[in-house]
């Protein structure tokens, strides 16, 4: 059902630039009482075309204010600063033209599918409303292509007809018309928020090996963003790790995972409880760990307006000395690619 | 409250059935109903975590309901020590109701936020009767400290706390009670991952301490694995699948536990395979637990070993028979791995 007799994007030509998304110093600040606050803090990084980048962290980290900053969505009381290159820089775009690049050429998925898509329009409507939009078809044309996506998508004309309404399909098939949405226009870049969340394992699995699939037969680039180790490892060729509006660790994902070089990495993947094997069998030697129990990293996320002038990690991490809190580490390389922004990381491996 | 108990179960679920009705598609046709709860059975005995796994939909969360005497099954009976709490006269629930508590998902949605962190913990104190202020007291502060909390937070509100902390009060609220069992409908869902793990160690210190048993509701396959001893995986109202924790997850039987633990992400980046357009691997439909038939094996739609037999008749929830592998045949504790199917995987690797 999903065999690709045609490609819905034609493909650039190879010689384009190889980095299709370049982000530099991107911060976003907001006003609170305690004065200018920093939600995001000097994020660099770069996404090649046809790779795929995970993006994780816990609540609060800034993920999802990353993925609205590159989109232009950003809160009215939020400013972005820095730069998002793609093609041209993204935040000084006026917003006219960034219309015609939001959903045409970086499409987002979004957490909950029910409240991504609208409850009173048919499925097939909200999918042709995009190709309307930006590829100027007639009314019966989109409505032909959405047909054509809904079916690379997975949901067939013949068992699902165009004009259901999402309250009508199950949370799994709503999350396939919110990604038949995001990749009707054919984008070169897909930003996925949490895209899996709010469904079942099971679902999950066939969501992201949707994705996958999509992304890899178009040639689009992906941004999965997701509080998930285990959907990050699966899915995605790099990795950032963000906490508290910062990035902490990036590199290859194998890299990433064969180090857990960050204090607050390798914290993070410890306190996740393997359906495979436990915890002592993990063989992880991190200061957390006690046996039958589960490592914790002690404290929680600070607030916004509680982070420290130094790493935002130091009050709950197990290295941290006196420096910790009063300076700001730079990104020490560890190897091709891989970095973290730690004094003292782990340099042995997992 | 727990001290004149001469056997050991604690729990006893024989045969819940509970259905909701359906609203009608059209005016005059009947009503269709909806079976939440399909004979479920199953024992909790005292000092145990019973997992419960499976999607949403599945009745979990009815199941939870169920027990707590908060809806009542249509047939079937559920047994708390030894009494049937739905054959129980209001005023004989009330007394029951102490030795029996229950955290909810959401710690937002759960706690007042208009009433102090002292008067929320101290509430369910009012099914042990009278009470005077000073013990009423004392009892908060030492369940606030049981979970870790300071007993000066009494006089805070939940919106000072965090999300984490929130379910440790929504703990020591459960707990001021000293229940024998605790029902916890996905305790750490709506938490932060380092966050969880802290309110997970919280719960089986909690159990070492005090001898509480759990029944623990969570989709997430990894920390059933890691917080009880025995788990049933249900699907569609029946349970599916049950028995000891490692030797079902080690060992699963049904093809849906199988499906489950496969489509587990996993923490290794070797996993990742580039799916190809034309993979062949089957792909599982979606699940639509409202259209089902009665007759035959609920998960014969999405099931890869499926034959004509599952369609018709119901397979029987049963002990694995010893004969199926002989690697299985010498560990006692298969006798209690029960699975509901005509073809458990052990039966199929020896054929």
């Amino acid at each position: 059902m999903l065999k690709s007799s045609q490609p819905l994007r034609n493909h650039t030509s190879s010689h384009a630039i190889l980095n299709l998304l370049t982000v530099n110093n991107l911060t976003v600040s907001t006003e609170h009482k305690s004065g200018s606050i920093n939600i995001l803090d000097n994020l660099n990084f770069k996404l090649e075309r046809g790779k795929s980048l995970g993006v994780v962290g816990e609540s609060g980290c800034g993920k999802s204010m990353m993925a609205f900053a590159i989109m232009g969505l950003l809160p009215d009381n939020m400013t972005a600063s820095g730069e998002v290159q793609f093609g041209g820089n993204l935040l000084s775009l006026p917003e006219k033209e960034l219309c015609q690049i939001r959903g045409n050429k970086i499409s987002m998925v979004f957490q909950e599918p029910m409240s991504a898509l609208n409850p009173v329009l048919p499925i097939g409507f909200q999918v042709a409303e995009s190709l309307r939009l930006h590829k100027n078809l007639s009314r019966h044309q989109a409505q032909q292509q959405a047909s054509k996506v809904l079916d690379r998508v997975g949901l067939p004309t013949q068992q699902y007809s165009r004009s259901l309404y999402p309250h009508q399909l199950s949370g799994g098939q709503r999350q396939r018309v919110v990604i038949a949405i995001a990749m009707a226009c054919g984008p070169e870049l897909i930003i996925a928020d949490e895209p899996t969340t709010a469904l079942d394992v099971t679902i999950q699995a066939q969501i992201l090996a949707l994705i996958a699939e999509l992304v890899y037969e178009e040639n689009m680039s992906l941004i999965l963003i997701t509080h998930d180790l285990g959907v990050v490892a699966e899915n995605t060729d790099q990795m950032l790790v963000m906490y508290a509006g910062r990035i902490v660790e990036r590199g290859p994902t194998n890299k990433v995972f064969e180090n857990l070089a960050h204090p607050y990495t390798r914290g993070l993947f410890a306190s996740i409880p393997d359906a495979e094997i436990t915890n002592t069998e993990k063989g992880l030697e991190t200061e957390y760990s006690q046996t039958n129990r589960l490592s914790t990293i002690p404290g929680r996320v600070p607030e916004f307006w509680e982070r420290s002038k130094g790493c935002t990690f130091a009050e709950r991490c197990s290295r941290s000395q006196a420096n910790c809190s009063s300076q700001l580490p730079d990104e020490i390389r560890l190897g091709t690619g891989h970095s973290a922004a730690c004094f003292f990381p782990y340099k042995q491996k997992v | 409250m727990n001290q004149e108990k001469t056997d050991t179960s604690l729990l006893e679920i024989r045969k819940v059935v509970r259905e909701y009705i359906l609203p009608r598609q059209e005016l005059f046709s009947p009503a269709k109903r909806f079976r939440a709860l399909d004979g479920v059975s199953l024992t909790v005995n005292s000092g145990e975590s019973f997992g419960i796994v499976g999607e949403s939909g599945c009745g979990k969360s009815t199941l939870a309901r169920t027990v707590m005497a908060l809806e009542a099954p249509q047939s079937g009976e559920i047994c708390f020590q030894g009494e049937n709490l739905h054959a129980l006269k209001a005023k004989e629930l009330r007394r029951v109701r102490g030795g029996l508590q229950m955290i909810f998902q959401d710690p937002y949605g759960s706690l007042d936020p208009r009433q102090s962190v002292g008067k929320i913990v101290a509430e369910p104190l009012s099914l042990l009767g009278e009470m005077t202020f000073k013990k009423r007291n004392e009892m908060v502060a030492e369940a606030l400290d049981n979970v870790g909390l300071s007993p000066n937070d009494a006089a805070k509100f939940p919106h000072e706390f965090s999300g984490g902390q929130r379910q440790r009060i929504a703990i020591a609220r459960a707990l001021i009670t000293r229940p024998a069992l605790i029902v916890a409908d996905e305790p750490v869902s709506a938490l932060d991952v380092s966050v969880q793990a802290q309110v997970l160690n919280l719960m089986m210190d909690l159990r070492d301490r005090h001898g509480l048993a759990y029944l623990f509701i969570s989709h997430d396959l990894s920390i059933v694995r890691h917080m009880t001893t025995k788990v049933a995986v249900m699907y569609a109202g029946r349970i599916v699948e049950q028995g000891p924790t490692q030797t079902l997850f080690d060992h699963a039987q049904h093809p849906y536990t199988r499906a489950l633990l496969a489509a587990v992400p996993r923490t290794d980046p070797s996993r990742k395979k580039r799916k190809s357009a034309n993979s062949s691997e089957p792909k599982m439909p979606v699940p639509n637990f409202e259209s089902l038939s009665t007759n035959g094996c609920a998960y014969a739609s999405r099931c890869p070993l499926v034959e004509d037999k599952c369609r018709n008749i119901s397979p029987v929830l049963q002990n694995i028979k010893a004969g199926f592998s002989a690697g299985v045949e010498n560990n006692p504790q298969t006798i209690d791995h029960k699975v509901a199917c005509y073809k458990p995987h052990t039966a199929l690797a020896t054929s």
